[in-house]
């Protein structure tokens, strides 16, 4: 049951969600076309985000370079540090999504104590799989390495991600608990994510930002799910979506998934909330999904809450 | 035996208000409530843990429990939160077939509220495990005898439910937007609440579910559960 706050402002938000959901599985001919209409959307909704307000925190980077051709969002908490580490894939349809319009992530996410990184990894069509995935990868080594100039633990990460970078998000940290970094992973999150891409075939996106190559859909880097047994993630997981988000079936099986392999994992699915609604934090729904993550962020650093 | 006579028997022994129960500080109860016990005839009984105004009724299935045992700890916590809690010994296996106790519990409700003892217009229900069950098995002739009052949710924790709960029957709960669908686990029991999530969704029903996989001190799904209802509680919803 939405709050009257929730009610109004979804009427407002509702339909563009729903475009932007065309511009996701709806047939285009070609990426150039879809990834245009994509683009137009996330505009649409970027220029609702123009309202958003986001919490005060310590300090705000928006364009700090890694390595040529890819920059991050930085965020780090008010205070003296050292702070644990949220490293975050933005979602938007691995065709769209900037530093700027996660401002409100980064900003919320440093407000609950996290030093937090948003990289503008490269995009699809115009930069398919693996570009974008080697760019969270080298971000992640990155901070390991340099973190702690931000106030921020190299040893306590989080890894999260919305939308379609909830997936991306999961299959990063599988990766990297393959690589010396996994003693640095206490946890991983997905917001409305997508965990298996074998189901949605040659739908949409998905085709898009694997360069036409949908055998890469049983690639454990794109879907998360391929074969996925206890170990091969950080010791605490976490899921959310919405009654009304199209991104719940695709949730609630993944989590079927991990308990069917007896992973331990936290899912919460708020009553109303539509795909990205944490992304909104005017809707009390979307608050709420913040802050259930934040704190169980902080239990899996253990951090006060 | 008289349903009236023995409701005002049970309003007796919530209107002494003067015992103090002092729980466990490990129930997060540092206040006093006031106790009571009701009869709603037909051989089930209630026990009542009221915090101090007029709080808002929340009944929980599954037993006439004591604050240590049985449904008790969460009635604890959820008068802590501001609830009037009932624990209603309503075992599930009764089932809707026996729905005998629902007007006398109704009119319990009633007059509390027009005496300013309970909060007026709404009503939340509960239950854990397989109280969690009768909760659902309930709810939907609870819903209907309360009339104008609202049935604002039904919270289940670490719900069992067998056979005898139906995700239609739940679904049709939320028609209007009238009740909210709570689940709650906290993975430490064999639960329900994940599939019978999975078929709500397939219903496109509204509903929220919390599932804690690693339950820590401090953290079990019943004080999630208080604290997703007490959102509940001071959310008003747009319906």
């Amino acid at each position: 049951m939405q709050s009257e706050n929730d009610k109004a402002l979804c009427e407002l938000i509702a339909p563009m969600a729903a475009a932007v959901q065309v511009g996701q599985f709806g047939p285009f001919a070609n990426p150039q076309a879809a990834a245009a209409h994509y683009r137009t959307m996330i505009d649409g909704l970027g220029a609702l985000r123009e309202r958003t307000y986001y919490q005060p925190a310590g300090a705000y980077f928006d364009d700090i370079e890694l390595r040529p051709g890819l920059r991050t969002g930085i965020s780090v908490p008010y205070g003296p540090g050292p702070f644990p580490v949220i490293l975050h894939a933005h979602g938007n349809g691995f065709m769209a999504g900037d530093i700027a319009d996660y401002k409100s992530t980064l900003m919320d996410f440093a407000h609950g104590g996290f030093v937090t990184v948003l990289p503008a990894y490269r995009l699809a069509p115009e930069n398919p799989f693996p570009a974008g995935f080697d760019d969270m990868m080298y971000a992640a080594s990155w901070l390991a390495a340099n973190i702690g100039r931000y106030g921020g633990d190299p040893g306590r990460v989080v890894i999260s991600g919305n939308s379609t970078g909830g997936g991306f998000a999961y299959a990063l940290a599988r990766t990297l608990m393959s690589t010396p970094l996994r003693d640095s992973l206490r946890a991983v999150a997905g917001f409305d994510g997508f965990y298996d891409w074998r189901a949605r075939g040659a739908a949409g996106l998905i085709g898009f930002y694997l360069g036409g190559n949908l055998e890469l859909t049983a690639d454990p880097r794109v879907s998360v799910a391929v074969d996925l047994k206890p170990g091969m993630l950080p010791p605490n997981l976490y899921l959310s979506t919405g009654s009304a988000d199209f991104a719940a079936p695709p949730t609630l099986g993944f989590a079927q998934l991990l308990r069917s392999q007896n992973i331990d994992f936290e899912l919460h699915l708020l009553e109303g909330n539509f795909h990205d609604a944490a992304r909104f934090p005017e809707l009390d729904g979307g608050r709420e999904v913040t802050r259930l993550f934040l704190e169980f962020a902080h239990r899996a650093c253990n951090l006060r809450a | 035996m008289n349903t009236r006579r023995t409701v005002l028997a049970g309003l007796a022994g919530l209107a002494g208000l003067s015992a103090v129960a002092r729980l466990p500080a490990s129930d997060h109860m540092s206040a006093s409530v006031r106790t009571g016990e009701l009869d709603f005839g037909f051989g089930t009984m209630a026990r009542v843990l009221a915090p101090a105004g007029a709080a808002p009724a929340l009944f929980i299935c599954g037993g006439h429990a004591p604050p240590d045992r049985g449904a008790g700890p969460l009635a604890v916590q959820c008068a802590a939160a501001g609830f009037t809690a009932v624990t209603v010994n309503v075992p599930a296996a009764r089932g809707r077939a026996d729905a005998a106790w629902l007007p006398a519990a109704v009119r319990w409700v009633k007059d509390n509220q027009s005496s300013g003892r309970l909060a007026p217009g709404l009503v939340f229900l509960a239950g854990e495990n397989h109280g969690a069950a009768g909760a659902f098995a309930w709810a939907k002739d609870f819903r209907r005898a309360l009339g104008s009052t609202r049935l604002r949710a039904v919270l289940s924790i670490n719900g069992n439910y067998g056979s005898s709960v139906k995700a239609e029957d739940i679904a049709a709960l939320t028609d209007g937007d009238e009740t909210s669908i709570v689940l709650i686990s906290d993975g430490g029991v064999p639960d329900d609440s994940l599939s019978l999530g999975r078929e709500l969704a397939a219903l496109g029903a509204p509903f929220e579910l919390h599932l804690f996989g690693k339950p820590e001190p401090g953290l079990p799904a019943r004080a999630n559960g208080t604290a997703q209802i007490q959102r509940l509680l001071h959310q008003p919803s747009a319906s």
